[in-house]
């Protein structure tokens, strides 16, 4: 599958890393990995921007954020959803499928011989 | 290689050194990561690629400027609504205790009074509506859209509404001086001197604070960009 646009990625990074923790508690490098592999390989961000968005997130309250031990010893911080990010996923799964459905409907049939007419 | 990485990323930080620690402690734990994950055998190699996958540090700071800069609009409009409150009850108090006290303005500085009342009168529900207003819009501002915008317009709104709140504080003050000029300075001309005075310093503290802010708001911006 060819990478998605990268700004066209960025406007949606915050429900991709919400819907990522959505599986469970992950830190940084875990959730990148999870999103790249759920995504096909589809979503190709620079691996670093996912720290403003988790940073974001939870100050807004969306996500919690504690520094755990690692087996090797090394301290990393990890993230989980809270009440309100899964309500706030949940809003907006709900919003962007009427939204795709929207579009889908509005580009059936406008390929390259496609006629609305 | 990594360590001469986190040193630029926290160069790239330095706006916020708390963030730029803690920012530099994930960023290593992930490029550690990536390179231990990574099945190339040269070393250097994997380092090479764990730091091109992680992004310019440039890049990252500029989002990061962006909740450093939101953080701080919801702080600078959170202050504003606090200072308004407490301009709000002093002034409260200093009517309660005229009306107590049955302290009368003399007559030929009535006319006068009155214009300046409704110069404070407006000047000061003017900053309530745009320091409410500024609140809510900041506090209730989805995180899933870009905050640059809504972060430059709360800057502009605090400014304005710390302005017109001034205004309402020096008009506070006319009056007060109108009220007691003249009058024996007695100890119960003591609470609304105090009350005035306290306004003063909420809005000095106030005025002062939005201009730190603004300009640590532009250097973050300009260091960012």
């Amino acid at each position: 599958m060819q990478g998605m646009e990268g700004e066209m990625l960025k406007g949606h990074l915050d429900m991709i890393v919400l819907a990522a923790l959505a599986a469970g508690p992950a830190h940084g490098y875990a959730i990148i990995k999870h999103i790249r592999d759920k995504s096909g390989e589809a979503f190709d961000l620079p691996e670093g921007t996912i720290y403003p968005a988790l940073h974001r997130l939870e100050q807004s309250g969306l996500l919690s954020g504690r520094w755990t031990t690692a087996p090797s010893g090394r301290r990393r911080r990890v993230y989980a959803l809270t009440k309100r990010g899964e309500r706030a996923l949940a809003r907006q799964s709900e919003l962007w499928q009427r939204f795709a459905t929207a579009i889908g409907g509005l580009l059936a049939g406008t390929g390259p011989q496609g006629n609305p007419a | 290689m990594i360590r001469a990485y986190l040193q630029d990323l926290e160069r790239a930080l330095s706006f916020d050194r708390a963030l730029a620690r803690r920012v530099c402690q994930e960023a290593e734990v992930h490029l550690l990561e990536a390179i231990a994950a990574d099945p190339t055998a040269d070393r250097s190699e994997a380092q090479r690629n764990a730091i091109a996958s992680f992004g310019d540090p440039k890049e990252i700071a500029k989002e990061f400027a962006g909740v450093f800069l939101a953080r701080q609009a919801r702080g600078m409009a959170s202050t504003v609504v606090f200072i308004v409150f407490g301009v709000f009850l002093a002034m409260k108090v200093r009517v309660e205790f005229y009306a107590l006290t049955h302290y009368t303005m003399r007559a030929d500085r009535k006319s006068v009074a009155e214009i300046v009342l409704s110069i404070d009168r407006y000047a000061f529900w003017t900053s309530v509506l745009l320091g409410v207003a500024v609140y809510f819009y900041m506090h209730r501002r989805s995180v899933l859209a870009g905050p640059t915008r809504s972060v430059r317009r709360t800057y502009n709104v605090c400014v304005i509404a710390t302005a017109t709140l001034a205004v309402s504080v020096v008009a506070d003050g006319v009056l007060t001086g109108l009220q007691l000029h003249g009058t024996q300075l007695c100890s119960s001309a003591i609470l609304p001197m105090l009350s005035s005075i306290l306004e003063v310093a909420a809005v000095s503290f106030l005025g002062i604070r939005v201009l730190l802010l603004v300009q640590r708001a532009r250097s973050t911006a300009t260091r960012a960009s």
